[in-house]
């Protein structure tokens, strides 16, 4: 598959798969990650997958340059793109989320309602309407960009973030939607809030999502956020 | 056998190499800030370089050592004594249960290594003891939080006496020498214009008081503009020079965010990353350009001292 590997510090080289955020482009990149990580993961010390890139931070003392930029070309050339094809047909774990979208959790319902020109009910209906794809992880630990949202509900950030947002906070940014796995800063539009606990540090797969699997929303009432929350979730 | 905090200082965490393999979940990877320092106190112990010790940021920390063993510190100069005599520091230092080693005001460099014989005994944490408060995880709590007043961090007791060792002179950092900071160019360097390339290597930028283990943020004499498109958010390599809007670069250190979207001029090296680490706000300096190459062999050439093969 097509895409140009560049070094950008001593230990670490990035793979570009164009400029476009698709989501073949995500599963391309994951298929890669998949090849490496089955051909020279003792050399790689971590990689990390986001809209259009691979960036690939390998272990120097271990390793050379030119041996991983090797593994890489052999990557691209075994590797099958999707990029032009369907991309759908391959299983994907999808993850499915209850949110309560009730106005006391859902933070900027009303200036939601003003900028989307529609009742909130309607912007949590699109909003449901589809599975999301992850697209990368980041910013927190287990903090999953996921996309898109319906055009009609894609709202900018906030001019200014919220100094603390609680955990579970599901927001909007642009066409991106996402949930907030712990209490933090934020400026994404919350729309809702979701009992469910994303991070758990002793597991080993810490957090549901992966970069190329689906998310699936549910609407749940307030009462049954507070039953789940309670009853830990 | 521990070492008892009475003042938990301005930021002391606990440090190790870092935390491997969990990036692409959105895990900080952590680890010294600067890597000279951490792999010189260990080595002054005979200790593994992955062994756990403290990061002491500022000074103004106390702690009393329960049992006798061997202690190295090494990197800033924060006025430490041990029972109020000056104790001095790049060198290992016998204590005695008892003992009290306290670190006052900085006199230049902000991050003072405290190692032990064996390492501080404190569990890991996804393979790391590191503590990043932004993550909730690592450190003697395992909730990310630095050490506070009455912490107890454990160490082992020393099976042999050891003889006390200093670093040869010429590897005993100055952090009051003026900084030049290696720079290799990657990332959206050639997408910069020609003249802000070049005044990347020709002006002189400040530390700001924005510093922390996340990042640091530089005042340049005048902006760097980035006229090209915005960007889609990418991998961020440790290191890497990010130019905001404003034109002020940041230099994102070991605890900087994973991902990110602002345009980057390429990655200052690691052992300029520790240099850089040292700096105070208000400290000048400049990039030097240095090719991927020769860093990778300084660099080579540092952890192989460190750790033969």
């Amino acid at each position: 598959m097509p895409a140009t590997i560049e070094a950008v510090s001593q230990d670490s080289l990035l793979l570009r798969f164009g400029e476009q955020i698709l989501p073949e482009v995500t599963v391309d990149i994951q298929a890669v990650r998949t090849y490496l990580n089955d051909h020279c993961a003792a050399a790689i010390i971590d990689m990390v997958p986001s809209y259009t890139t691979l960036l690939v931070h390998y272990d120097l003392l271990q390793s050379s340059e030119q041996h991983l930029r090797d593994h890489l070309q052999q990557a691209l050339e075994q590797v099958p793109s999707k990029l032009g094809t369907s991309a759908d047909g391959s299983p994907v774990n999808t993850v499915h989320i209850p949110v309560c979208y009730d106005p006391e959790l859902a933070l900027d319902w009303q200036s939601m309602e003003q900028s989307c020109q529609m009742p909130f009910e309607q912007i949590v209906q699109r909003h449901l309407q589809k599975s999301y794809l992850v697209y990368t992880i980041g910013f927190l630990p287990g903090f999953a960009f996921l996309g898109n949202v319906d055009e009609s509900i894609a709202t900018p950030r906030r001019a200014s973030p919220r100094a603390m947002l609680p955990a579970g906070s599901v927001g909007i940014a642009g066409t991106q939607t996402a949930v907030y796995p712990a209490g933090s800063p934020g400026g994404w539009n919350i729309v809702g809030r979701s009992p469910m606990q994303l991070v758990d540090y002793s597991l080993a797969t810490l957090c549901p999502f992966n970069v190329g699997g689906r998310v699936q929303f549910s609407a749940i009432s307030i009462e049954e956020y507070h039953h789940l929350k309670e009853g830990g979730a | 056998m521990s070492l008892q905090v009475q003042q938990a200082g301005v930021v002391s965490v606990p440090v190790d190499l870092g935390r491997r393999h969990y990036q692409h979940l959105g895990v900080t990877v952590g680890g010294p800030m600067d890597i000279h320092a951490y792999m010189w106190a260990n080595r002054l112990l005979d200790n593994a370089p992955s062994c756990a010790q403290l990061e002491l940021c500022y000074g103004h920390f106390a702690a009393k050592f329960s049992e006798s063993t061997m202690i190295a510190l090494a990197g800033a100069d924060l006025s430490a004594t041990l029972n109020g005599a000056a104790l001095p520091i790049w060198r290992s230092t016998a204590v005695q249960s008892g003992d009290v080693l306290k670190l006052g005001a900085p006199r230049s460099g902000l991050y003072a290594y405290l190692a032990v014989a064996g390492g501080f005994q404190i569990k890991s944490q996804l393979g790391s003891v590191c503590a990043v408060a932004r993550d909730g995880l690592g450190g003697l709590h395992q909730d990310g939080k630095p050490l506070q007043n009455d912490d107890v961090v454990a160490y082992q007791p020393l099976e042999r006496g050891q003889t006390s060792k200093s670093v040869p002179s010429q590897f005993i950092a100055d952090y009051t020498q003026p900084l030049s900071i290696d720079l290799q160019c990657g990332y959206q360097f050639k997408q910069f214009a020609k003249v802000q390339q070049q005044r990347v290597f020709k002006d002189t930028y400040t530390v700001t008081k924005r510093i922390n283990r996340q990042g640091i943020f530089l005042e340049a004499p005048k902006e760097i503009k980035y006229a090209g498109e915005s960007l889609i958010s990418e991998g961020i390599a440790f290191g890497a020079v990010q130019v905001p809007p404003d034109g002020h670069p940041i230099v994102l250190m070991r605890d900087g965010q994973s991902i990110g979207g602002y345009p980057k001029l390429g990655c200052i090296t690691a052992l300029g990353a520790g240099k850089l680490a040292q700096a105070a706000p208000g400290t000048s300096l400049h990039f030097s350009r240095v090719s991927i190459e020769d860093s990778q062999r300084e660099y080579r050439q540092f952890m192989h001292f460190f750790n033969p093969a």
